[in-house]
């Protein structure tokens, strides 16, 4: 798998399969994701302070432990669940009903090569790099409220004290948590019966299949 | 199964389900035989979410990572349309082309792919004048390919095909 993958990233006639996929599932929702992130921290930032009486500069370090490793993934993890194993799992059960399916197949193209895999690399690509932007947005925003003229010194300072550990962890979950999501719904989809009416049905199984999973697969990560 | 010099094979099957599996052995034997295939139905079936030039090229870059159209695509398709027409119908989404568009998409495909191996999926029940249509372009563009067609129905002109049964693959494979 890892080696067809390589071959298609280097035509590139397939390779825009993968970059479309990345942009549907990571650089559209860029804004959104920044947004929840700053709105995250306010609203962090706006309880922790009046209910507990502690400093901003606490809630930034709450943010950047417990927000980042546990609330970001999951999350993101349901944005992307919203946005696109919904779009992915209609529109491989729509493949699937105008048999496009059996022309790749019987062209010698396999589907799980051809359309799953892009997917998959896709939304992991994807949840990885809305990761990064929700952190970018949640961090700098907690920053701004703790600090408003000097927000860089303390993210500087929050570095060193708190180490990249809970960005890895929450990197390793988001990438975890888009496999799970690409692999369902893509699967799903593209196993969908050839009726018009199961487009719909396999849209709204892969939503409620991969929310299931993501939690499962998030309430095992906890004890690993 | 060869048939014979000269007649491209129809195929005559039973029912719709007996067609369809017959499309996939064949397109196996000519996967097996590693022969060029390619497959053009009524409605010209393409990738949807991709563009004209991209479902043109796809099996060629599946298969020989193929980057670019042949100019043999190129001399074929210019026959229809102008310079700037061709532009935009190469990068036309597939789902907004009329059948006859897509079928001549489907050709494109052929050329491309060098198919030795052409397969008319008849799944109209229409009179089969685009078969005849396409037949004749694809044995002027690829001279060398041996041309099926599989269907319900038998062909209004036998003459110009060998017409064959269904059951006759079978009990060759």
């Amino acid at each position: 798998l890892v080696w067809s993958i390589w071959r298609h990233l280097r035509t590139t006639a397939l390779r825009t399969v993968y970059l479309r996929q990345l942009y549907f599932s990571g650089a559209q929702s860029t804004w959104l994701v920044v947004l929840s992130g700053a709105s995250l921290a306010v609203v962090l930032n706006a309880l922790i302070r009046q209910q507990y009486g502690r400093s901003s500069e606490f809630t930034l370090h709450l943010l950047a432990s417990i927000g980042l490793e546990y609330i970001a993934p999951v999350f993101l993890s349901l944005l992307v669940i919203a946005r696109s194993a919904s779009a992915i799992a209609s529109e491989l059960a729509a493949m699937q009903v105008n048999g496009e399916i059996r022309l790749l197949r019987r062209h010698g193209i396999s589907p799980y090569e051809y359309l799953v895999a892009p997917r998959v690399v896709g939304l992991i690509a994807g949840c990885v790099l809305l990761f990064g932007f929700f952190a970018l947005g949640a961090l700098f925003t907690g920053a701004l409220l703790a600090t408003p003229l000097h927000p860089l010194a303390t993210l500087e300072r929050l570095a060193v004290t708190q180490g990249l550990g809970p960005v890895r962890a929450g990197l390793l979950r988001c990438a975890m948590f888009g496999t799970v999501i690409g692999l369902t719904a893509s699967l799903l989809g593209l196993n969908a019966p050839r009726l018009t009416t199961e487009i719909p049905r396999a849209a709204s199984r892969a939503v409620v299949m991969s929310l299931l999973l993501v939690l499962l697969a998030n309430a095992v990560a906890a004890f690993a | 199964v060869s048939p014979p010099r000269g007649l491209p094979v129809w195929w005559l099957c039973p029912d719709e389900a007996a067609g369809a599996g017959l499309l996939d052995a064949l397109s196996l034997d000519a996967r097996r035989r590693r022969e060029g295939l390619s497959i053009i139905d009524s409605v010209g079936t393409g990738i949807s979410n991709l563009s004209v030039a991209e479902n043109i090229l796809l099996p060629s870059a599946w298969h020989a990572s193929t980057e670019a159209l042949r100019p043999e695509v190129l001399r074929w398709l210019s026959g229809y349309y102008t310079e700037p027409a061709l532009k935009t119908f190469l990068a036309a989404r597939s789902s907004g082309l009329s059948s006859r568009e897509r079928q001549r998409q489907a050709v494109a495909r052929a050329i491309q792919s060098d198919a030795r191996c052409v397969l008319f999926d008849d799944d109209s029940h229409a009179h089969e004048r685009w078969i005849d249509e396409w037949r004749a372009a694809i044995e002027t563009g690829l001279p060398d390919a041996r041309i099926q067609a599989v269907s319900v129905r038998r062909p209004s002109s036998p003459e110009r095909w060998c017409l064959r049964a269904a059951c006759e693959h079978r009990t060759a494979a």
